[in-house]
């Protein structure tokens, strides 16, 4: 019989369905169906963050009112059930959580901890933020937000691979040439990458060139405006004329209102969902002493 | 589709542009327009519209710049990414792909990771795309990828995957979609409000660089995770811009590739406003020659309206990633006079089983067939197009690293903390020995050419697949299709211009045969990646698929460079012997027939250098000749099949020949 044969897959189910139901329900005497006893949730002290949510969750009801939760949970009893597929998915959702599996499911758990944890951080998002809160958290938060220094360069470049040992004379040739006339039309190597940058920030220019490239083009002196060189790259050395540099700035809000009005938001959930943790550390401790 | 957010622009110094460039503008201009241009404002530069507000990019370029990204990334919003202990978030991976330190599993009890990543350079872009079924229950077992398979049910699944199959399947359907409907007190709806779905869309939004220094893009998507008979048809759905569908279209709410194409179309991209999407189907090679069947999927033949569909929606196809490379397998390659056999080197990163289920049942599972080949399926459709008139599976090439710990672009060979997913577990403490699966591997990258950083300039290179993948390394790729390149292009600084002049860049159909042109020529060029992670170039192919007589044929051509005596000393993993630091081509098809439908994508090989598992071997100090040095989880590094290196790698979207009608 191969192995992809139907007829061994039925039989391998319902060897499947039978030790299922034997794993699933076998309580410690061994007798078969007989239902598990809730497990007690483990105690509160030094609970983490994510079982204090999930606690929450199971307080607040959410594992009865979450649709995929129930789907997860109905599916986990038909699976299980096998032959008693008819039963009405009411019943086997009633059942499932009458055996616990809710709080067993790993699946079920973390769905309920993001769901809460998600909960828990949109109440704090709050009210749409006007154009003077966004500007001051721009303001406390510049560095996030600054623009890099960038500068718009030309480039001529000559091949370590077909100039070999050459390269550091032709490099000081062309460079004398091009200092000589810095209008010469001049070519140097072929070079997928343009003669003529756009602006490029120094992480652009390393990502071309390799970073000593960008870091000796950074290193440049600002008021040099003819060539300069050679720098040498991953591919071999080029003389480089800076057009133009701009300087790393503070971004103005018009550039990144969206980002700004998103960190934001994640500032204002991050603090509610700490609020709503410490609440619950603090409510717990008082329910511990109760007890 | 609709309307135009923002038309901005080029704010400026006065900078003229050469007027020879201008017609180059217009159509390079048109792609990611979403209506005329405006003449408005376009004094200093060229006016661009954006399907979203924006500003334009400092780094315009009309004959493009390449951008690495990626395209396949799961965060602790993916369940089987949570389950396995991962704690990073949307948010998180976007910071980590923009170059900031992530902490990674496993976690003490503070709460503090054990290990932490960065990359040695950021990414340009990058999609989050988690599972769209939060809670996957049809496919809980179905694909490891997806749940936690830490539940009682997969335990079972991994023990009886056959019949466990046929139990989940055995559901009651509820056939009611998900997301019409607000249920009772619209509690339903609440829910779904809740869902990680709005923090993603924040996510991408806080990461996105809407500044004219275009510095990072986000896309927001998301993964479609569909399987059949236990096959994987997953898929990526990748999103325009911020203006997206309620809530993702999931395997829940459509079975198969052409429902979410139907979906997407309804709810995003015939919708009123700016939606716009496009879906990238990964690991074919897990699908058991599913995700290119030929036909629908109850067997009947295709029509034209089903090709042009599925044209529309998938531009490109994820060729590699973590779980395997889906180029090609090593079945002969038929091609010109002196090239048949194996093309060898096809034998990188190939999973040796057709479906999840060989990850644990090997023998369950059998080689992978090769309809499951991208290559194949190129190929295929061939055939389709020359019956329906279009071609359904007309892909271009991206690869992806699928990472499960939310840290994109986290490629490097040396420095492979696993991935997570379907792959081994860090939840509980590092796994002894290999941090992953030894058939997996770090995954790649996907490359886009393109005028500027921003979301529409990179959709529309997508869309009309001027993409390419890396296995890692960010090689620069430039492959064009045309009938008149002279041998002196690979001289010229102006290679670009004259390559877009001349022609098609990568994804594009090939112009009419001009009068007296007897055979297409292909430019390629191809620079060794500047970084840490590259190595020097070996040989540049172009693979060539034809259709002769109905049946669909394949030939690889050495085009520059070529095998060479390069190796790597395995003790040290230092490479040894010469390599290029660019080579370049212009290569004329000397078998052409004019009569004949083909495709030509060029394949790009480093020299060979370690495989992330020699790094793991060799740091151990596993030598093979004593067993006492083979540590525990170490036992792969001595199987026979192990393969101590690889030749990193990059593939160009194809270019297409059509013959005159």
């Amino acid at each position: 019989m191969s192995v992809r044969s139907p007829a061994l897959h039925f039989a391998l189910l319902g060897a499947l369905l039978f030790a299922a139901s034997r794993l699933l329900f076998a309580d410690p005497d061994g007798r078969a169906g007989a239902a598990r006893q809730l497990q007690p949730l483990p105690p509160l002290a030094g609970a983490s963050d994510e079982e204090l949510l999930f606690r929450e969750a199971l307080a607040l009801g959410m594992h009865e009112s979450d649709s995929l939760v129930r789907r997860r949970l109905i599916q986990n009893m038909r699976f299980v059930a096998g032959s008693a597929a008819q039963t009405a998915d009411d019943e086997l959702f009633r059942e499932a959580l009458a055996l616990g599996m809710h709080q067993t499911d790993l699946v079920v758990r973390r769905r309920l901890i993001q769901k809460m944890a998600l909960l828990a951080a949109s109440e704090g998002r709050g009210r749409e933020p006007g154009d003077h809160e966004l500007q001051a958290f721009l303001t406390e938060h510049a560095a996030r937000f600054a623009r890099p220094e960038a500068v718009r360069l030309s480039q001529v470049f000559l091949s370590r691979e077909r100039r070999g040992e050459a390269l550091a004379d032709d490099a000081k040739a062309l460079l004398a040439a091009l200092r000589a006339d810095p209008g010469v039309e001049l070519s140097g190597d072929p070079l997928p990458h343009p003669r003529d940058l756009p602006l490029r920030t120094r992480e652009q220019l390393a990502k071309s060139f390799g970073p000593e490239f960008a870091r000796a083009v950074f290193a440049l002196p600002a008021d040099g405006h003819g060539w300069q060189g050679p720098i040498l790259s991953s591919y071999g050395l080029h003389g480089v004329r800076i057009h133009e540099r701009q300087p790393a700035r503070p971004a103005r809000l018009a550039e990144v209102r969206g980002a700004v009005r998103e960190a934001l938001f994640e500032a204002r959930a991050r603090e509610a969902l700490d609020r709503r943790l410490a609440a619950l550390r603090a409510r717990g401790g008082e329910e511990e002493e109760t007890d | 589709m609709g309307t135009v957010a923002a038309t901005m622009a080029r704010s400026g110094t006065g900078r003229t542009w050469p007027g020879a460039r201008a017609a180059l503008w217009l159509t390079l201009l048109v792609p990611f327009a979403l209506g005329t241009p405006s003449s408005a404002g376009a004094g200093a530069g060229p006016p661009r519209r954006y399907s979203e507000a924006r500003e334009p990019c400092d780094d315009w370029n009309p004959e493009r710049n390449v951008y690495f990204g990626d395209l396949h990334v799961h965060t602790a919003f993916s369940q089987d990414a949570s389950t396995q202990g991962t704690r990073n978030t949307p948010r998180d991976a976007y910071r980590f792909a923009r170059g900031e330190p992530l902490g990674i599993q496993p976690y003490d009890a503070a709460g503090l990771p054990g290990r932490t990543l960065q990359l040695d350079r950021p990414l340009d872009f990058t999609a989050v795309t988690d599972h769209a079924e939060q809670l996957g229950e049809t496919t809980i077992c179905n694909t490891p990828g997806l749940t936690g398979y830490d539940s009682w049910v997969c335990h079972m699944y991994r023990r009886w995957p056959r019949a466990a199959f046929y139990v989940m399947n055995w559901r009651s359907s509820s056939g009611r979609p998900r997301f019409a409907f607000c249920g009772p007190g619209g509690q339903l709806c609440l829910d779904a409000a809740q869902t990680p779905w709005r923090e993603i869309q924040s996510a991408a939004e806080a990461a996105y660089d809407r500044t004219s220094a275009c510095t990072f893009t986000t896309f927001v998507g998301y993964e479609w995770t569909g399987a059949r008979d236990l096959f994987n048809l997953h898929r990526n759905v990748i999103f325009r811009n911020a203006e997206v569908p309620a809530l993702p279209i999931s395997f829940y709410e459509v079975q198969d590739g052409p429902g979410l194409w139907a979906a997407l179309r309804r709810d995003c991209v015939d919708a009123d406003g700016a939606c716009d999407a496009l879906v990238i189907p990964h690991n074919s090679n897990l699908s058991g020659g599913l995700m290119f069947p030929g036909t629908r999927r109850d067997g009947s033949a295709l029509d034209a309206d089903d090709a042009r569909a599925m044209a529309r929606a998938e531009p490109l196809v994820e060729v590699m990633q973590h779980k395997g490379d889906s180029e090609c397998d090593l079945s002969a390659v038929s091609g010109p006079s002196g090239m048949t056999g194996p093309d060898e080197l096809c034998a990188f990163e190939l999973l040796p089983y057709d479906g999840f289920v060989g990850q644990y049942f090997p023998i369950l599972a059998d080689p992978p067939p090769v309809s499951s080949f991208v290559r194949n399926a190129l190929g295929r459709g061939l055939g389709l197009e020359e019956e329906l008139g279009v071609n359904p599976y007309q892909y271009g090439l991206v690869a992806s690293t699928d990472t499960h710990l939310g840290t994109p672009g986290a490629v490097a060979e040396d420095d492979f903390p696993g991935h997570g997913g379907a792959g081994k577990s860090a939840r509980e403490g590092v796994p002894a020995g290999l941090p992953d699966e030894i058939d997996f591997n770090p995954g790649g990258l996907a490359v886009l050419w393109a005028e500027e950083n921003s979301r529409d300039a990179l959709f529309a290179a997508m869309r009309r697949r001027e993409a390419y993948g890396t296995s890692g390394p960010r090689m620069t790729v430039r492959f064009f299709g045309g009938w008149g390149y002279g041998a002196e292009l690979c001289q010229s600084e102006a290679f670009a211009a004259e390559g877009i002049a001349g022609g098609v860049p990568m994804g594009g159909v090939l112009p009419p045969a001009p009068d007296g042109a007897a055979a297409p020529r292909f430019a390629v060029w191809a620079l060794r990646d500047p970084g840490r992670d590259g190595a020097p170039l070996q040989r540049i192919q172009i693979v060539k698929g034809w259709l002769e007589n109905g049946t669909s044929r394949e030939a690889v051509y050495d085009v520059a460079g070529g095998p060479n005596s390069a190796s790597v000393d395995l003790a040290t993993c230092e490479p040894r012997g010469a390599g290029a630091d660019s080579l370049c081509a212009v290569w004329t098809d000397p078998d052409f027939d004019a009569g004949e439908r083909a495709f030509y994508y060029a394949r790009v090989l480093e020299n060979p250098t370690c495989r992330w598992s020699q790094w793991v071997c060799r740091r151990a100090g596993v030598d093979c000749a004593d067993p006492s040095s083979v540590g525990e989880g170490l036992e792969p590094c001595c199987a026979e099949s192990h393969r101590p290196t690889v030749q990193e790698r990059a593939w160009t979207s194809p270019v297409w020949y059509r013959p005159a009608p």
